[in-house]
């Protein structure tokens, strides 16, 4: 773990500015992610998972999002500070992305190869017939059946596990450094889950690249992370890796987020527990500590000062003030 | 694909034939006498009644509505007043009519669909604002009033282009290039009052489903893919943008012939709007019955091939 | 890309000036007492301009017309009592006092209106937290955010308080002809006749002032039977499926792929004069496919959602289901309809009296002065030109608010 990371947010905030004031969905959150490995990010929908995921490669849409604050350091260069035409270089080339919904990311009217291949001529500069056979090579490599034929198959012919492996091809083309994944299972039926996971997990080792994986699946994180950020209300909570964190989170949000998850070889809880409440509204966090409202150990000093994110266990970061185990 | 298009026709026919039944015994069932208009009422009335059994008014209506099917379909309804055959009467309007429809058509979707991409990919700006205004005002206006405003512009006050018709006197005289010259001189201001109104609506509606598609994950993704913005939208967004403007061609047409009735009737233009209001006021029931059908006619063809078209363009109907 | 250094405050929307509380003493009575001072001290210009606007058609009516307005009212007060006393039969002058009588308490509900208003705003609070947030709170404060909504929506109120203001305002009647050969194809700016005369020595700005009740009256009425005969069937065709729904929309689409013009001329043509009444109901009963259509679509996609699922789960009656829950619920878009079809109809009905299968002459309507002005265009532009000027921003106004409330019923745009 002392190489450098290929990827470091420092402190990034990215706000949204509305009718009823400033969201900020992304409200200082700080991890690296090490050559390599895969840097899982958990949390309920809307804690910013995949806001911060979209800032990485410049794709909040502004307006009404604004970059507030914070670095995003990525082979030398603060990202948060290039311009548009400086980031379309880097995406699809250095850093890749993969989406939720693998029915509505493709483009309907083209086919899937030319839709691989247009990545390959913009960033290698090479002729159209010889993308289209990068094209061809990655359909093989994401283990698309006779991918001469189905290079010229247009998007509503595939399934929907089909898309996924070409939105994979179409990201890993040019070989990026970075593959940012963004809840690339949740649309797909569980057999087809545990495929696409399989797939990336032996691409990423083929092709030497680090990920960053956005879920709220923790089935899915043990099964596929290295080192897991969970998030809350815009902020992280906790950094671990996995074995620790699964072994002993120390987070009152994260011990409950166990709690609620059935799981079938559970060590932990017989009985499923859920957290009370609701996220907070980025639009108006309570003060002090974000998750003291719907905290079962919260008491007075948390309503005052956010707790910052310190080491609670070796390698083992944790933002609370009254931590799991020391109470 | 084939029998996607067979299909179509089948629903069509009896839809235009429905059209044409409603209108045949409307038409019947109205007030008013088409002889009237023919010949003066103090004309004696053996005379007046031979005038009626030779128009075959005097059939029952059934026999009358099956007559002028028979004689519809074989070419050979005469119209009531000159007793000419339809036919002639109405293949001297009908090109008269398509080239004006066309042009504007040309015209409006054209100038509709750039203006709509600028305002989509401007979004907000003072030039989007600006369009929009316009867009709305020509969108409001009368399509007659602003032919009057263009004659009083660019014929009188301003005499650069020919006020009404479509040939300029001794124009069979002129050799082929001036005749061609002297048709298009003609075509420019009735083609731009019917094109303004159509382009204002393309227009509204391109930039609405431009920015629509802007929205989708698609145009995401291609971003991603670390795509110039240029080729994100002019590529990825605009051709899905483009499906619903084809869809808009098929359904926009009948209220392009309403207003070509009016625009043809102020430019004294010689095609089938101004012939089929004559008619209405003569009673020429066989002119009317006719043109309403090749209006309707031409109806489903131009929706047919917008059909056509959005197959081209939607690889998901080419396949499905 | 901006970067406001995590500053909170940086990003924080502007707010512009802070709120002024409510008023107090001397100026709460003074916003009473003169309508738009309230929002002006308040600093809302945009209110202010809008009561002052409304305001200052009270006032110039009643200068021109307060000697017309006290005339009506006493003619009629002194028939009243004559009547009283023995009775006698209506009098010749009736049915232009009766427009007059009607204008004049026009005038008097506006300025009731107004001071109403002027008092309930001079007391309000701007500080004062909003009531509850209802959908149509929500709906009306998106729509005044949009400056050509609002503008259309003054001018709509404006246009029609004009149509019930013109017996009082109008100089002359609209059929009033002059002495020909001295006053006519008089051109604007003429002595007593601000817009000039047509070929009959008619006055131009009169006949705009009375087209403007029977053309908008026309839009409007024609409009709300399309919309109304439109949602019913819409309604019946999505409720009842089958055969119902069958007739009905291809009954529609048989309607829709014909120009309706043409039918429009078919079915006028028929008849040799033609009332406001009849035009009203033809234009009513061609225009309703699109609102069936909207109505249709929105039902059928409603119907399959939670609450109308636990209604009938709960045995209401058929009928119940549909219009007590269904019809308001796909509302929304048909009122959007209804403004934009409006605007349609108002053009629709300006063309069909352009080709003279308007209503009869010599009652004045927009279309038929354009017409009635197309032979003279190089002698007299002033009659063709002002009815057209009408037009254009009676139906911009409809189709500005048509705009306004989509938007505003927009989810996706609200932010």
């Amino acid at each position: 773990m002392s190489a450098a990371p290929v990827l470091e947010i420092r402190d990034l905030k990215t706000w949204f500015r509305t009718d009823r004031g400033v969201a900020r969905a992304v409200d200082g959150v700080s991890f690296e992610v090490l050559p390599g490995e895969t840097l899982g990010v958990v949390g309920e929908s809307g804690c910013g998972k995949s806001v911060t995921a979209l800032s990485v490669l410049g794709l909040v849409p502004k307006p009404p999002g604004i970059h507030a604050g914070g670095q995003i350091l990525f082979e030398g260069a603060d990202l948060a500070r290039l311009g548009e035409r400086e980031l379309e270089d880097i995406r699809g080339d250095r850093i890749s992305m993969i989406f939720q919904e693998p029915m509505t990311s493709l483009n309907p009217v083209f086919t899937v190869g030319d839709q691989i291949a247009e990545s390959v001529v913009r960033h290698r500069g090479v002729s159209r017939g010889e993308a289209m056979g990068v094209a061809v090579d990655m359909l093989q490599k994401v283990g698309i059946p006779s991918p001469e034929s189905r290079v010229r198959d247009y998007p509503h012919q595939m399934s929907g596990g089909m898309r996924q492996r070409v939105m994979i091809a179409m990201a890993l083309a040019c070989r990026p450094t970075l593959l940012v994944a963004d809840e690339p299972t949740t649309a797909l039926d569980v057999t087809i889950q545990a495929q696409i996971l399989e797939l990336l997990a032996q691409l990423q080792r083929d092709l030497h690249m680090s990920v960053l994986l956005i879920t709220h699946d923790l089935g899915v994180v043990e099964e596929v992370c290295d080192r897991v950020v969970v998030m809350y209300a815009g902020k992280v909570v906790e950094r671990a890796t996995v074995d620790d964190l699964f072994d002993r989170p120390l987070h009152p949000y994260t011990a409950g987020l166990f709690r609620s998850v059935p799981r079938a070889t559970g060590t932990r809880a017989a009985r499923l527990e859920v957290i009370p409440g609701v996220v907070p509204s980025p639009l108006d966090f309570p003060t002090g500590c974000r998750f003291r409202n719907r905290c079962p150990a919260a008491r007075g000093p948390c309503a005052e000062g956010e707790p910052p994110l310190v080491e609670g266990a070796a390698g083992h970061q944790v933002a609370c003030h009254y931590p799991e185990g020391t109470r | 694909m084939a029998t996607f298009l067979l299909r179509r026709v089948l629903v069509a026919l009896p839809v235009i034939l429905g059209v044409f039944t409603v209108l045949f015994f409307a038409l019947h069932a109205m007030p008013g006498d088409p002889v009237d208009t023919l010949i003066p009422r103090d004309i004696p009335s053996e005379n007046r009644e031979e005038l009626i059994r030779n128009l075959g008014l005097d059939q029952p209506l059934y026999v009358q509505y099956f007559k002028t099917i028979e004689q519809l379909f074989t070419l050979q309804l005469k119209t009531f007043g000159t007793r000419r055959p339809v036919v002639e009467v109405i293949a001297e309007a009908l090109p008269n009519t398509l080239i004006l429809a066309l042009a504007s058509v040309a015209i409006a979707y054209v100038v509709g669909i750039l203006l709509g991409i600028v305002q989509a990919v401007r979004q907000y700006s003072k030039l989007d604002t600006g369009i929009t205004v316009v867009a709305l005002v020509f969108y409001s206006m009368p399509g007659f009033w602003l032919a009057l405003m263009l004659i009083l512009a660019f014929a009188l006050w301003w005499p650069v282009l020919p006020a009404t018709g479509m040939h300029s006197p001794g124009w069979e005289f002129m050799p082929p290039a001036a005749r061609r010259l002297d048709l298009l001189r003609h075509l420019v201001l009735p083609a731009a009052t019917l094109s303004l109104a159509s382009a204002a609506g393309v227009a509204r509606y391109m930039r609405s489903s431009m920015l629509e598609v802007v929205r989708q994950d698609y145009v995401r993704t291609a971003r991603a893919k670390g795509l110039r913005r240029s080729k994100v939208v002019f590529k990825h967004a605009l051709r899905n943008a483009l499906l619903p403007i084809v869809t808009l061609l098929g359904l926009e047409l009948p209220a392009l012939f309403s207003g070509a009735v009016l625009v043809e009737t102020v430019f004294g233009w010689p095609g089938m709007g101004r012939q089929i209001v004559g008619a209405i006021f003569r009673q020429d029931f066989p002119v009317v019955l006719t043109n309403t059908f090749v209006f309707s006619s031409l109806v489903v063809l131009g929706s047919l091939l917008a059909d056509l078209l959005y197959s081209v363009v939607d690889p998901r109907i080419r396949h499905g | 890309m901006e970067s406001a250094g995590g500053a909170p405050g940086a990003v924080t929307p502007p707010q512009g000036a802070p709120r002024r509380g409510p008023l107090s003493g001397g100026a709460r009575a003074a916003a009473a007492a003169v309508p738009g001072l309230g929002p002006l001290l308040r600093g809302e210009p945009g209110v202010a301009a809008v009561a002052l606007i409304y305001l200052a058609a009270a006032l110039s009516t009643t200068a021109v017309g307060g000697g017309r307005a006290i005339e009506a009212v006493a003619d009629w007060a002194a028939w009243g009592a004559a009547r009283l006393a023995g009775g006698t039969a209506i009098p010749e002058w009736s049915r232009v006092r009766l427009d007059s009588l009607v204008a004049t308490l026009t005038l008097l509900a506006l300025y009731a209106g107004l001071w109403t208003w002027a008092v309930r705003d001079s007391r309000r609070d701007p500080t004062a937290p909003p009531a509850r947030d209802t959908e149509g709170r929500r709906i009306w404060r998106q729509f005044r955010r949009n400056p050509g909504a609002v503008g259309g929506l003054v001018l709509i109120g404006l246009l029609y308080l004009v149509t019930l203001l013109t017996p009082l305002l109008a100089p002359y009647l609209p059929e009033v002809q002059m002495d020909v050969v001295a006053n006519k194809l008089k051109p604007p700016g003429s002595e007593g006749f601000p817009l000039g005369t047509d070929e009959f020595a008619r006055d131009v700005l009169s006949r705009l002032m009375y087209g403007a009740r029977i053309s908008l009256s026309i839009g409007f009425i024609a409009a709300s039977l399309s919309v109304g005969l439109g949602t019913v069937l819409g309604a019946l065709a999505a409720w009842f499926g089958g055969w119902v729904d069958m007739a009905i929309m291809r009954f529609a689409d048989m309607l829709l792929s014909f120009p309706r013009l043409v039918l429009l001329l078919f079915l006028l043509a028929a008849f040799d004069t033609r009332s406001m009444y009849l035009i009203v109901t033809i234009l009513g009963v061609t225009g309703w496919m699109s609102v069936s259509r909207l109505v249709r679509a929105q039902i059928l996609s409603l119907r399959e959602q939670d609450f109308v699922q636990a209604a009938r789960a709960l045995g209401l009656p058929t009928g119940r289901i549909l219009f007590v829950h269904l019809v308001p619920n796909s509302l929304a878009p048909v009122i959007v309809a209804a403004s934009l079809i409006t605007g349609h109809t108002l053009l629709l009905d300006a063309g069909l009296s352009f080709l003279g299968l308007g209503v009869s002459p010599p009652t004045p309507t927009w279309g038929g002065m354009i017409s009635d002005g197309k032979d003279l265009l190089r002698q007299a532009w002033w009659i063709a030109v002002p009815p057209g000027l009408t037009i254009v921003v009676a139906a911009l106004s409809f189709n500005l608010v048509g705009d306004g409330l989509r938007d505003a019923l927009d989810p996706r745009l609200r932010t």
